[in-house]
């Protein structure tokens, strides 16, 4: 069955421009590989709430693509970035599509229902 | 009659009110339910539902893991 993924990535805030390209492209031909890859947000360099291996700052990507749940895709890109010094952190999960909700209705006769509630609490 | 000492405005889950789920990708709206201190707001002090409450704990977690929100806050570090 196919599911919907999502994968942050952060890059070294330090690294040149074409560097991080170049790993990001890599990414992208080992994502279109195991699965069908969709699009890719570009946050930008962010400085970290905290330092990582005395990193202050990390560039942000975030690919979003389909794959077999079979596979394990988080695994594979765990195993992808295994001994990558450019990438400070990774994490891959399912993409919840956010629900779009129906306008909201406000029932008539809430007051009287919420009044007899309060009562409860006399003694 | 109720005491009121005690009576208190009815507080509405803010995820419900917009209409919107947690997400660890918008951190801004995560920070506000994060202490000074970094720790998650309870939900009896915040007014956020059960529901909400849980898939937001694992928001905040997945947003300090990627740096978004700090594990401690500095100044205590």
């Amino acid at each position: 069955m196919k599911q919907d993924y999502e994968a942050v990535v952060i890059y070294d805030g330090i690294l040149p421009d074409e560097i991080i390209q170049k790993e990001h492209a890599k990414l992208e031909d080992f994502i279109k590989l195991n699965g069908e890859y969709e699009r890719v947000d570009i946050w930008g360099k962010r400085t970290l709430a905290y330092t990582i291996n005395k990193k202050k700052s990390g560039v942000y990507y975030v690919y979003y693509f389909k794959a077999a749940s079979e596979i394990n895709i988080a695994n594979k890109i765990t195993l992808f970035f295994k001994l990558n010094d450019n990438v400070i952190r990774h994490l891959t999960v399912v993409h919840e599509i956010q629900k779009v909700y129906p306008p909201r209705v406000i029932p008539a006769t809430s007051g009287a229902l919420s009044e007899e509630g309060i009562d409860d609490y006399d003694e | 009659m109720m005491n009121k000492r005690f009576s208190r405005m009815k507080k509405v889950c803010w995820f419900d009110q917009n209409r919107t789920e947690p997400d660890y990708k918008d951190y801004k709206v995560i920070e506000r339910f994060v202490t000074e201190r970094g720790k998650i707001v309870p939900k009896r002090l915040s007014g956020v539902c059960s529901k909400h409450q849980k898939r937001l704990a694992t928001a905040i977690k997945r947003g300090r893991y990627l740096a978004l929100l700090p594990f401690v806050a500095e100044n205590i570090r």
